[in-house]
């Protein structure tokens, strides 16, 4: 149950879970930067796209909802110790990530400033 | 799944690396030490990571996370180096050899730049999550 304005909206906090899901994951990723034979997890969000690229707004939510995965690659070469963490990519992916997050938030905002100006009546 | 859990995982991070820097430190302290307690030089010391459940059920999404806990020290098996110091107090009197602390200045030096670059990326990490979080707050404002 959540905003339901439009679908957009609902996409829009559909899409604010899987990033704060993945904040999760790559923030364990992090933490176990030096945890030998640690490998790394992801989301994946590609089969969202290549399902969601023309067809109808129901099944782009369900798209959404059903294909992030979340991924691992058990046979990633770690270094000496096994660990196959990226560092820098992690941080990287983190901001990004905590980008995306801001924008379908400042989006949501915005529909929401719509609406209370269409309701004013001004 | 919720900001607070992604910053408890991280606040282990950074707990990790500090225990780590902790060690690193010690070691650095008795890179010359010849005697302890247990008899012989100081041994260097190793934190034991491992990646840990976060308390979850295993079908939720949080069964995917994993914190990172120091799990104790272990002492490094690698022999410890022998020097010719005839004068110094613990050395052989026969041949004047001095068992040393298998402590390696440079590695524990390395360790401490690696240890300190993996804390730097925790914080990193926690203020963007931070600023997430303030964020959604202004989401009716």
């Amino acid at each position: 149950m959540g905003i339901e304005f439009d679908n957009t909206t609902q996409l829009l906090e559909r899409s604010l879970d899987v990033r704060l899901q993945r904040a999760g994951v790559l923030a364990s990723n992090l933490a176990n930067v030096d945890t030998p034979n640690f490998k790394p997890s992801d989301m994946r969000f590609e089969g969202f796209l290549k399902e969601a690229t023309g067809a109808d707004a129901a099944s782009q939510h369900r798209a959404m909802a059903d294909s992030a995965e979340i991924v691992t690659d058990k046979d990633a070469p770690g270094g000496l110790d096994g660990n196959a963490v990226d560092l820098d990519q992690t941080v990287a992916n983190i901001t990004e990530n905590s980008v995306r997050y801001n924008t379908a938030l400042e989006l949501i905002r915005r529909k929401l400033a719509l609406m209370s100006y269409a309701a004013s009546g001004q | 799944m919720s900001l607070i859990k992604a910053m408890d995982i991280l606040s282990s991070g950074m707990h990790a690396q500090r225990a780590r820097m902790d060690l690193t430190s010690t070691n650095l302290a008795n890179a010359n030490t010849t005697r302890t307690a247990e008899g012989g030089p100081y041994r260097k010391q190793n934190p034991v990571f491992e990646a840990m459940l976060t308390g979850a059920d295993a079908d939720s999404f949080d069964a995917n996370l994993r914190k990172v806990a120091v799990m104790g020290v272990e002492g490094d098996q690698t022999p410890f180096p022998e020097v010719h110091d005839p004068g110094h107090p613990d050395a052989d009197p026969q041949t004047g050899m001095v068992q040393m602390p298998n402590v390696n200045v440079v590695e524990e030096m390395v360790d401490m730049i690696t240890a300190s670059r993996s804390y730097e990326a925790n914080v990193t990490a926690f203020q963007a999550l931070k600023q997430m979080a303030s964020k959604a707050m202004e989401i009716g404002r």
